[in-house]
C-alpha cells in the first residue's frame, strides 16, 4: 500500500508546509502527544532560560570550556547569590551540569536543549517562509486581477 | 570586559513583496484576505477560516476545516500591538489538533520600499522581551553557532573572547 494508511488521510500539502505540519500539528498518536508536550515543557524552560542576557552570556562563556562558579562569575558585576540564581535556572533547564571536584564545582554546558530550541526555530523559519511565499503569490494574483479589470474598463467597447 | 555574548533564540524571516504595505497589512488583518493565503497549498482538502478582532487585546483564530466540517488544525492568539500599516504583534498558540502549551509571540513589521514592502516576521518565545526592548542589539550569534562551539570542543580557545563576534 502506498502513502500513510493510519488515521485520517493527510491533506495534500506543499513540502514546506507538510514538514511543519507533521512535526508540530498532525502528530496524533497519544505517545507522540506526550512527547510533544514533554518537548514543549522542555522548550518552555529552555527559552525562558535563554531569555536573559546574563544567562546567555554565561552560556557563551561555557561554550568555550568548563568553568568554576567563581570563574564564571568574574566578568559580571553581580553578587554571587545573584549569579547562583541564574545558574539554578540554567541547571533546571538542563543547559548546565555541575560536577564536584573536591570543593570546586565545575560547570559544563549541555547542548541537547539547544538542539531542541534550534529545531523549533528552524521549523518556524520554514513555516513562515512558506507563508510569505503564499502571501506574495496571493497579493500578486489580486494585483493581476485588478490590472485586468482596470484594462477591461478602459478598453472601449464595440 | 565585554558581555556582548548573545544568542539569537528566535526565528526571523525577511521577504520583499511587490505590493504597498497598506495592501500587505490588509492581507494580514482582514479575515476575507487572510483565509485566501494563510496555511498555503491545501488544494481544497481543507480550507482556512479566520476570525479577527483587530484591536489591542482582541483575539484572532485561524482554523483549517476539512470537507466534513472537522477542524484539522487551529491556531489562535491575542493582538498585543496594532499599528497600521507598519506593525502587528500577536501571541501564537496551537489549539488543535492538540493544544501546545508553549507561549510564543509573532511580530510582523512592514517596511516601505518605494511602493513595495519588506516583511519581517519575528517568532519567539513569550518570555523573551529582547526583541521589543533592544531591537537588533547584540543578537550576533546564532544558536547553531553556539552548538558548534559546544560540540566542537572550544576549551583550547582563550577564555572570554567573544565566541560569536570575533
Amino acid at each position: 500500500m502506498k502513502g500513510p494508511a493510519l488515521g485520517n488521510p493527510m491533506p495534500r500539502v506543499a513540502c514546506y508546509f507538510f514538514h511543519f505540519f507533521v512535526l508540530t500539528v498532525v502528530s496524533r498518536p497519544i505517545i507522540v502527544n506526550l512527547m510533544v508536550n514533554y518537548v514543549s515543557d522542555t522548550l518552555d524552560r529552555t527559552f525562558a532560560a535563554l531569555s536573559d542576557p546574563t544567562r546567555r552570556a554565561m552560556l557563551a562563556r561555557l561554550a568555550q570550556g568548563d568553568a568554576s562558579v567563581t570563574e564564571l562569575a568574574t566578568p559580571f558585576a553581580m553578587s554571587l547569590p545573584a549569579i547562583s540564581k541564574h545558574l539554578r535556572v540554567l541547571e533546571q533547564a538542563g543547559l548546565v551540569e555541575r560536577t564536584r571536584d573536591g570543593r570546586v564545582h565545575r560547570l559544563h554546558l549541555v547542548a541537547a536543549p539547544l538542539h531542541e530550541a534550534a529545531a523549533w526555530i528552524a521549523r518556524y523559519q520554514q513555516f513562515w517562509e512558506g507563508q510569505l511565499t503564499a502571501l506574495a503569490d496571493y497579493l500578486q494574483e489580486v494585483h493581476s486581477k485588478q490590472e485586468h479589470t482596470t484594462q477591461d474598463a478602459k478598453e472601449p467597447k464595440g | 570586559m565585554s558581555l556582548q555574548h548573545e544568542v539569537a533564540v528566535r526565528a526571523v524571516i525577511r521577504r520583499r513583496i511587490a505590493a504597498p504595505r497598506e495592501r500587505v497589512f490588509q492581507a494580514w488583518t482582514e479575515a476575507a484576505h487572510l483565509q485566501r493565503w494563510f496555511f498555503p497549498s491545501v488544494n481544497g482538502d481543507a480550507v482556512p477560516r479566520a476570525e479577527i478582532d483587530l484591536r489591542v487585546g482582541g483575539r484572532y483564530r485561524i482554523a483549517m476545516h476539512a470537507p466534513d466540517g472537522n477542524i484539522t488544525a487551529m491556531v489562535g492568539g491575542t493582538y498585543y500591538e496594532v499599528h497600521p500599516p507598519e506593525r502587528l504583534v500577536f501571541s501564537w498558540a496551537w489549539e488543535a489538533p492538540q493544544p501546545d502549551p508553549l507561549e510564543t509571540v509573532v511580530t510582523v513589521e512592514l517596511h516601505d520600499l518605494q511602493g513595495a514592502t519588506e516583511v519581517v516576521i519575528t517568532h519567539e518565545h513569550a518570555a523573551d522581551p529582547a526583541a521589543h526592548e533592544h531591537p537588533g542589539i547584540g543578537w550576533n550569534c546564532s544558536l547553531e553557532r553556539l552548538i558548534q562551539l559546544v560540540e566542537g570542543g572550544m576549551s583550547q580557545r582563550p577564555i572570554l573572547r567573544d565566541p560569536c563576534g570575533g
